[in-house]
């Protein structure tokens, strides 16, 4: 089972912010949940993509510096933004396929929780037929 | 190591394998020995929770995120008891006449494959839902489509007491879809077919005809195996393999096949799907109700797409979208006024397309999207803005256009918005849930790798009888033709009972 350490969970938090803003509003418990959602998806994939993950955490932080002079941690919200934007949409077919991936990762850890639900609208019913004939 | 004996052995038990097993139970009832052997568990009814990564976790192969090898796509196939009809959405359609004669395989005729279509029609209760049954979010497709003069039809859908939850792919929590989990496999084992689930088939032994097997131990979901967990051998007089477009090639190929069929594995193809996404002014009933209503194939030619209507879950919507950030945030934190589009790239089948496998057998699917789908996407996406604005939405997102929104003001500036140069693999989600061949039908060894009857070429004992037989794309939602495909199968099967009673089991 792969577990991250204080930094990577430090990286993963602040890109986490960035591309999902209202991770913010997640209590501590909600917190610790969102990295362990994160954390067993990984865990079910092969070592390689494992340590492919946890490599490109590591780059985002040197690209940080390279880009921008500055490490991830130490960008204000719109520097990592604009990072975040070029590895989205920059000429780089792995960092794009790798930016993917993370984003993902981040939205299953909270939009995939069911207590987001309501907060963003959706409130299933497994007689939602009742509900459609107003 | 434990020891099975069966005269026939089916591998899978989804659209393809419970097809066949329900096609031989006859046989069973006259005392030949059967059984389907599943990787998957058979669930429980309070195993569907409708928590989204809970059953994608249970019911997918990678959880639904199955990445191709260069990791542009990711592909949805299950692994339950049913197979991946456990989660489809239950559209039934019958291949059209133009695309078999676009497959152009002699002996494999449209009268004969929509006639046993009809027949899965009938058995899994395939009608139109009633009108007052049908969401806003398939009724403003309809209504876009038609403002803008396209074709659209409304799909056939094989329910029974459907309540309208709108999970149908997490499986259905009222045991309304009628999958092969709910129609031809219990009428299957009722008549004697033994179906063993948790029982994983790792390769077929071809000079002895036995199958190497892993039964997984029990977890805590799903109903236990009726074999105890362990490592099998099971002897087989004839072997009929279902596991799907990916493991079918690749169970083929580890057990060395791959010689000998240069075809297996390749021509693959699966449908690459956009999900289009607009945002309304106001609550729509969108997750309530069936999701799939409607379809537009005003765009089949030349264009190479689908329209279909669709409806997802939080997280799926969200990692659909091309973006992050506020932006993303304010489209997901409104999901009740989201209308869902799902786009369906026709694409060619080439044969550099393919399941391969990994130094541990496992397989990889090695498909690169094309120019051609790239245009396909571009021009599905156009298509898609004009009709959610026609709808009446107030934006619009595209995952290739310039910015995140394209808002209703702008409507008129679509085709500028969204161009080609904005489309990047790795930016856009791209997901594919149809997926086909690997072990094409055809008339010889050197580009196909089964007879039209799914009878694998040399080996007359050896058969497939799933999507892996598509010898190109269906261009239409593909179970009802992957049921009709394994129906010969199971005919071509029966027809060699006789000499089954004189074979030894193995060899
Ligand atoms: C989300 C979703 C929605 C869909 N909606 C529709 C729709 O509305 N209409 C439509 O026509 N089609 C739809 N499809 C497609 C349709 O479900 C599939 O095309 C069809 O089920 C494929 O049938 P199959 O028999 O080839 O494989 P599957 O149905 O995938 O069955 C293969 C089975 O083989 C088992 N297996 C694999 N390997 C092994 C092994 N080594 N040993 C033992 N067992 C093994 C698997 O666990 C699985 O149960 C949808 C698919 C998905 C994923």
């Amino acid at each position: 089972m792969l577990v991250f350490s204080d930094g990577q969970k430090g990286v993963l938090w602040v890109l986490a912010q960035t591309i999902a803003p209202d991770v913010a509003l997640l209590t501590q418990t909600q917190k610790t949940d969102f990295f362990l959602t994160i954390e067993n998806a990984l865990s079910k994939r092969p070592q390689t993509m494992q340590r492919q993950f946890l490599l490109f955490l590591k780059a985002i932080d040197v690209l940080s510096v390279l880009r921008y002079g500055k490490s991830l941690s130490r960008l204000d919200a719109t520097g990592r933004s604009r990072l975040c934007r070029w590895l989205q949409e920059g000429p780089i077919g792995l960092l794009r396929n790798g930016f993917w991936g993370l984003k993902t990762l981040i939205f299953m850890g909270y939009y995939g929780r069911t207590e987001i639900n309501e907060p963003v609208g959706y409130r299933p019913s497994k007689q939602g037929n009742t509900l459609l004939k107003r | 190591m434990h020891t099975k004996e069966f005269d026939i052995v089916v591998v899978g038990s989804g659209a393809g394998g419970g097809a066949v097993a329900k096609e031989l139970a006859p046989l069973a009832a006259h005392g030949m020995k059967i059984a389907v052997l599943e990787w998957g568990p058979k669930f429980r009814e309070a195993d569907y929770t409708g928590r989204e990564v809970e059953m994608a976790n249970r019911l997918y192969f990678d959880g639904g995120g199955f990445l191709t090898k260069d990791r542009n796509m990711t592909l949805a196939f299950a692994r339950a008891y049913g197979g991946s009809t456990v989660v489809y959405t239950g559209t039934s359609l019958v291949i059209p006449k133009e695309t078999l004669g676009r497959w152009g395989v002699p002996g494999l005729s449209w009268d004969d494959l929509s006639r046993r279509s009809q027949k899965y029609k009938e058995e899994n209760n395939v009608h139109l839902l009633e009108p007052d049954l049908i969401n806003d979010n398939n009724r403003l497709f309809y209504e876009g489509c038609r403002q803008l003069g396209y074709q659209v039809e409304q799909f056939p859908l094989n329910l029974k007491g459907c309540q309208g939850s709108g999970m149908c792919n997490m499986g259905c929590p009222n045991a309304a879809k009628q999958g092969t989990h709910r129609v031809q496999l219990p009428a299957a084992e009722k008549q004697g077919v033994q179906v063993i689930t948790r029982c994983e088939v790792k390769r077929i032994d071809m000079e002895t005809r036995a199958l190497e097997a892993v039964v997984h131990p029990q977890e805590s979901v799903g109903e236990p195996s009726k074999w105890a967990p362990g490592r099998y051998q099971i002897k087989a007089k004839i072997v009929v393999v279902a596991a799907g477009a990916v493991n079918s090639p690749a169970l083929l190929l580890r057990s060395g096949l791959g010689g000998r069929l240069p075809a297996l594995g390749r021509y693959w193809t699966c449908h690459p799907a956009l999900i289009l996404v607009a945002q309304h002014d106001r609550s729509i009933t969108n997750y309530y109700g069936h999701p799939k209503s409607y379809y537009c194939d005003e765009f089949v030619d030349p264009d190479k797409f689908l329209l279909e209507t669709c409806m997802y879950f939080p997280f799926v919507t969200a990692k659909n979208l091309a973006g992050f950030g506020p932006e993303h945030a304010s489209m997901m934190k409104r999901m009740d006024r989201l209308q869902m589009i799902l786009v369906l790239a026709l694409d060619e089948a080439l044969a550099q397309n393919r399941v391969t496998i990994d130094h541990e057998g496992n397989p990889v699917v090695d498909y690169r999207i094309g120019d051609q789908t790239i245009d396909s996407f571009v021009a599905s996406m156009r298509a898609s803005a004009k009709i959610f604005f026609a709808a009446g939405a107030r934006r619009v997102h595209a995952p290739a256009a310039k910015k995140f929104f394209i808002e209703a003001e702008e409507k008129n500036q679509i085709d500028a918005l969204i161009t080609r140069d904005d489309f990047k693999l790795g930016k856009v989600s791209i997901s594919a849930a149809h997926l086909m061949g690997g072990c094409r039908m055809g008339t010889n060894a050197q580009d196909s790798v089964t007879d039209v009857w799914g009878q694998v070429h040399g080996l007359p004992w050896l058969f497939a009888a799933d999507a892996s037989l598509f010898p190109k794309c269906a261009q239409i939602n593909p179970y009802l033709t992957i049921m009709a495909l394994a129906d010969r199968a199971a005919e071509a099967v029966r027809s060699r009972v006789g000499e089954l009673k004189t074979q030894p089991v193995g060899v």
